[in-house]
Order: structure tokens, then C-alpha cells, then sequence
């Protein structure tokens, strides 16, 4: 299908990408289909949420084990429910500031995927992870 | 801050129309039972730390290609 998109323009993707959310992401309760979408460019650490539901919103997401080393957090018992038992992918969300050094990511709410079931959701971590970790440059997280 | 000391059962009153109670405290946690106008909002902290993070990840930012290459 085609999709509008907020970095790509109007791109082509496979009916099959459309990722649903199951437990919302915080404070955008009413989006919940969204596709992930990656640049070459950029490299494997990053990806984009793309909703599919309003071009305008998208989301940069980063590989946490590239940031932290073993980011391997326990899911809340409740969600893990939700999520399912087949292996989950977690992405961090990343706040973009004027540059990588002021950018932070939040290691507390990361982004949960179950790509077998084509699921994701956005899991609040008990534990005193840190909601603005450095993006680069991060001493440790605990 | 300020810092009271509650046994299970006892309250704290916040303001006019809050009640805070606490109803069982354990080694590693507290339950507490918060009686309030439906405008007041109560929410976990982590819960709206999560909503303004996630808002300020969706908001326009700076290109990341351009950040990632100017490294």
C-alpha cells in the first residue's frame, strides 16, 4: 500500500509491515497502527515509527543495546501478558535536540515489538531507569 | 518536600477535597487509596514522565541524517 509519510514522502510498503499496537503508546491513545521504516542511510541503531494513521507523526527509535550495555529490562507481568511469549525486539524513543550530544533517549518507556504476531506496545519498566538518557556519550544507566 | 510518617489506615488531606489513604504498606511497597474531584487528575509519575517524553519525541525535530553526519 501507499503510505504518507513525514521524512519519505510517499512511499510503497507491504500490507504486512503494518504493525498494531496493543498497549498504546503514552498520550497518543488513538493511534495504533504504525509501520517501522529504516534508512541505509542511517544505519541499523535507528528506525522511524511511522503512524499510518496521520503522516505528520512519526517517532525515531534507537537500538538500546547499542546505547546501554545488556538493556535486557524485565517486562511488567501485565504487559508481557499482552505482548506474548515469542521474542520481543525493544526500541528506545529518541528526543532529537539541536545536536546528538543534547539528544537523550527514554530507557524507562521502550517501545516492545513482537514481529511474529505483527504486535508492539510501550512498556513502563518498573526500576529506576532513566526517561532522558544520553544518547551518546551515557556513562551507564543504573 | 514534606515528609509525614503514616501507619496503614491513617490519611493525609491535600487542599480542600484530597484524601490520600494508606491501605497496606509491605517491604517494597506502599498502597495507597486517593480519594479526589473527578477534574483532579492523579497519575502515576513514570506514567506522565512516559506522556511528556513521548510528546517531545513526536514534536519536529532537527533531520538526523544531517546530525549523523555532521559526526
Amino acid at each position: 500500500m501507499k503510505i504518507r509519510t513525514r521524512d519519505f514522502g510517499t512511499i510503497e510498503i507491504e500490507d504486512t509491515s503494518e504493525i498494531t499496537f496493543v498497549s498504546p503508546i503514552l498520550g497518543f491513545e488513538d493511534r495504533t497502527r504504525f509501520v517501522f521504516l529504516n534508512d541505509d542511510s542511517i544505519g541499523t541503531h535507528f528506525a522511524f515509527l511511522q503512524s499510518l494513521e496521520e503522516p505528520e507523526l512519526c517517532f525515531i527509535l534507537a537500538d538500546p543495546q547499542a546505547i546501554v550495555a545488556d538493556y535486557l529490562p524485565q517486562l511488567p507481568a501485565a504487559f508481557e501478558k499482552q505482548i506474548g511469549e515469542e521474542d520481543c525486539m525493544c526500541w528506545v524513543l529518541v528526543v532529537l535536540k539541536d545536536t546528538l550530544e543534547n539528544s537523550t533517549v527514554n530507557l524507562k518507556s521502550p517501545i516492545v515489538v513482537n514481529p511474529a504476531r505483527r504486535i508492539a506496545g510501550q512498556a513502563i519498566l518498573e526500576g529506576d531507569w532513566p526517561t532522558r538518557y544520553p544518547l551518546i556519550g551515557g556513562k551507564g544507566a543504573r | 518536600m514534606l515528609v509525614l510518617t503514616r501507619r496503614p489506615g491513617e490519611s493525609l488531606l491535600i487542599g480542600e477535597e484530597i484524601e490520600v489513604k494508606i491501605i497496606e504498606s509491605a517491604p517494597d511497597r506502599v498502597r495507597l487509596g486517593i480519594t479526589a474531584p473527578n477534574e483532579v487528575r492523579v497519575l502515576r509519575k513514570e506514567l506522565q514522565q512516559t506522556i511528556d517524553e513521548n510528546r517531545q519525541a513526536a514534536a519536529p525535530a532537527p533531520n538526523l541524517k544531517n546530525l549523523l553526519h555532521d559526526l
